[in-house]
């Protein structure tokens, strides 16, 4: 038997290392595409501004969009929220997303529109 | 490494004013906090001394405007949320099985921050008069006021909330991480859910304050037009800001106190608190729907039935949690072996008192009918109702039953039974016949009112309650005089306690627990004096215990903001500057001076062990 453990061991040690590694090149991989993409995205936006063909109100809503994406790749990517025990942070950002979301829906409903 | 043995022992003043023991922070608060709940309590009797006959000359006008705004935002910001924060401090990191709350230093930085805003705040009473534009400030009232006092406000309560805030993320913080072994959330006693939703509430709350109160301040010092109609602002803006932070403050002073409440009850009625799960969900579902009520302080601005009628349906929803509440505090005591001491008393007065005030509240959030009650004595005797009846009431008892594990000694309890008598019946004759004065038509926030109306005999009676009131104030402090002067001290758990904050002797130690204790249940010490045992199963050997060292830095830190205060209320940049310059100083020394605390040694421990000192 503990012949049998001292054979065992090892190779489960380097399945482990091995996956760990694996996981690590994957990140590496989310990493530099999520880079690339927020330049991309930053050019665009840019673009969007800079460009007299595309219209000033369009141009406001589709920066907007790009800016929700890009928080996305911060917070999931950069700041590993997909990770394990990110739980708390996600649920405080979830309710501090749905108290801002309230006052400012009820603001421009009651003070900018009426 | 040398620099974790460092510690240098300090005593006295200078301890007080390093200490990043949430302890002594915690006594701190309460210290503070009741100092200012004396203030806003002069502050209210002056009041009533004046509306006590009709015509009365004795505070009118501007001065009678200062009373009331200082009496408002004193009750609030310095009095009723730093005691919270006190019993916070004291008693949750214990009834979690925590050494300490996740951050010190800025549990330091908190309370100095809310002591030195609260300095600021009432300083203005000798320096060319209190803000006079009630505790609400609206703008444009608290745009044109000439005089420094509205400043005072702004600068105070904008360095006392940064206190707060900081305050609330750090107890967040601990709640989650700091929790020992077996403390699931679903076992942590009800204060703690209470505290931990309240944080939750201030995180999100908080900020519209600072925001609101920057703006006022820009308008203010640096002529910015955010609520000058003239110039394209808003005076609605300043309205809805408050309030969105408003409402929720007022779940942020509640919800403690019902976490004191479901204790007490639980302990003095010798039973498991009914409905655990049940009073856990109704605190959150209060908290959230806390959030999307706030129009209700403004049904009468014009906002619309739409707007008018779903914050109304959203605010008669909060009754139904709350009933929920009620009905369980009251099944807890159903068949349980009730005692009453002083705790139990304001406990079991808190639950009816409590119970008008949200009725009353119910009556308010229909809009037509409150049309009616705006603005009248109606609205005051309501919300005196559910803060004085329902939060004071709650954090008296919560004194009389926490006293004795934060001050090693217990309150006589027949003064205790005097302090309550006086007190509770002097509430009843202040508020009760406001009500009707209000239906009568008595505008709030106005200084007198004419004889002949019918209103003379309510007001007079009103006046003696509030003296009633202040006398059942003077009975505790003799208490507290008397408790302080004896020699006698309490034993570990004077009144078979079932959390885990009466599991240690007193005094209790410095690193609170010498092992970190296994929860086996929800009321962690009940479970373990049913099994037997008497005293909780620790979850560890006993060990080298890390501890933070103490700090002058928070204080420096604090009293840097409070000299910029100045500055910017006189427009004078260069004490500001230098103020602020001070903060930054502090800052960077914080950040670049390694310190990682000091470890008391194994042996120390075992020897407070043996001796029952731990």
């Amino acid at each position: 038997m503990a012949d049998h453990h001292k054979t065992t061991e090892p190779t489960v040690h380097r399945h482990e290392e091995i996956q760990r590694k694996l996981a690590l090149k994957e990140e590496r991989k989310h990493h530099n595409v999520s880079f690339v993409m927020m330049i991309l995205l930053t050019i665009v936006a840019f673009f969007a501004i800079w460009s007299d063909k595309i219209s000033d109100s369009f141009a406001v809503i589709f920066i907007l969009t790009l800016a929700v994406v890009q928080v996305f790749f911060q917070l999931y990517i950069w700041m590993h929220l997909s990770h394990k025990g990110h739980d708390f942070p996600i649920w405080g950002m979830a309710s501090g997303v749905l108290v801002a979301a309230i006052t400012v829906a009820s603001l421009m409903g009651m003070i900018w529109t009426s | 490494m040398a620099t974790h043995e460092s510690h240098k022992k300090r005593s006295g003043l200078m301890d007080w004013l390093t200490t990043v023991d949430h302890k002594k922070i915690g006594i701190l608060y309460l210290l503070a906090g009741g100092f200012f709940f004396l203030i806003g309590g002069l502050e209210a009797i002056l009041m009533r001394i004046q509306l006590m006959e009709p015509d009365s000359k004795i505070f009118t006008g501007e001065l009678y405007n200062q009373l009331l705004t200082m009496h408002g935002t004193t009750m609030i910001f310095l009095a009723a949320m730093p005691i919270i924060f006190g019993f916070m401090n004291a008693i949750l990191p214990l009834q979690i099985g925590a050494r300490d709350v996740a951050f010190p230093f800025v549990n330091a930085v908190g309370f100095w921050l809310f002591f030195f805003g609260g300095l600021l705040l009432n300083l203005s009473w000798f320096l060319g008069g209190a803000p006079e534009a009630g505790w609400t400030a609206y703008a444009p009232l608290s745009t044109v006021a000439e005089d420094t006092g509205v400043d005072f406000y702004v600068l105070g309560l904008q360095i006392a909330g940064a206190g707060t805030l900081a305050g609330g993320i750090n107890f967040l913080v601990t709640v989650i991480n700091m929790r020992a072994p077996g403390m699931t959330f679903m076992r942590m006693p009800l204060f703690t859910w209470a505290s931990f939703v309240t944080s939750g509430l201030i995180l999100f709350a908080f900020p519209a304050l600072t925001v609101g109160i920057f703006l006022l301040m820009f308008e203010r010092v640096f002529d910015a037009n955010f609520f000058n109609a003239d110039m394209g602002g808003n005076v609605l803006i300043w309205e809805h800001i408050f309030w969105i932070f408003g409402h929720p403050e007022v779940y942020i002073l509640i919800l403690p106190a019902f976490g004191i409440i479901s204790e007490i009850v639980s302990t003095f009625s010798s039973k498991r608190l009914f409905g655990y799960s049940a009073m856990v969900f109704a605190t959150v579902l209060i908290g959230f729907l806390g959030f999307m009520v706030w129009v209700h302080h403004m049904f009468t601005v014009g906002l619309g039935p739409v707007a008018n009628s779903i914050f109304a349906v959203a605010t008669m929803a909060i009754a139904i949690p709350t009933g929920v509440k009620i009905f369980n505090w009251i099944f807890t005591m159903w068949g349980g072996q009730i005692r009453f001491t002083t705790a139990m008393l304001f406990a079991v007065g808190f639950i009816p008192t409590f119970v008008m005030g949200g009725v009353t509240g119910v009556m308010l959030s229909v809009p037509a009918a409150d049309y009616q009650y705006h603005d009248s004595y109606f609205v005051v005797a309501h919300f005196h109702y559910v803060i004085v009846g329902g939060l004071i009431l709650g954090l008296f008892a919560g004194l009389y039953y926490w006293y004795p594990r934060m001050f090693n000694r217990v309150l006589n309890e027949t003064l205790g039974k005097w302090n309550f008598w006086l007190f509770f019946i002097g509430f009843h004759l202040t508020f009760f016949p406001q009500h009707w004065l209000g239906l009568m038509g008595m505008p709030r926030r106005v200084y007198t009112y004419m004889s002949g109306q019918e209103l003379d005999g309510a007001n007079f009676v009103s006046t003696i309650g509030a003296i009633l009131m202040g006398a059942g104030t003077i009975v505790l402090l003799i208490n507290i005089i008397i408790s302080a002067s004896s020699k006698y001290a309490t034993t570990k758990d004077p009144w078979d306690g079932r959390t885990l904050e009466w599991a240690m002797p007193v005094p209790t130690p410095e690193y609170n627990f010498a092992q970190t204790p296994l929860v086996r249940g929800l009321d962690a010490l009940y479970v373990e004096k049913a099994a037997g045992n008497g005293e909780m199963t620790p979850a560890e050997p006993v060990g080298e215990i890390h501890m933070p060292n103490g700090s002058i830095l928070p204080f420096i830190m604090s009293l840097g903001l409070f000299i910029s205060g100045f500055g910017f209320i006189y427009a004078n940049w260069i004490v500001a500057g230098a103020g602020l310059g001070l903060v930054l100083i502090t800052m960077f020394l914080r950040s670049v001076i390694d310190d990682h605390g000091y470890h008391i040694h194994k042996e120390e421990v075992e020897a407070d062990i043996k001796g029952g000192r731990a």
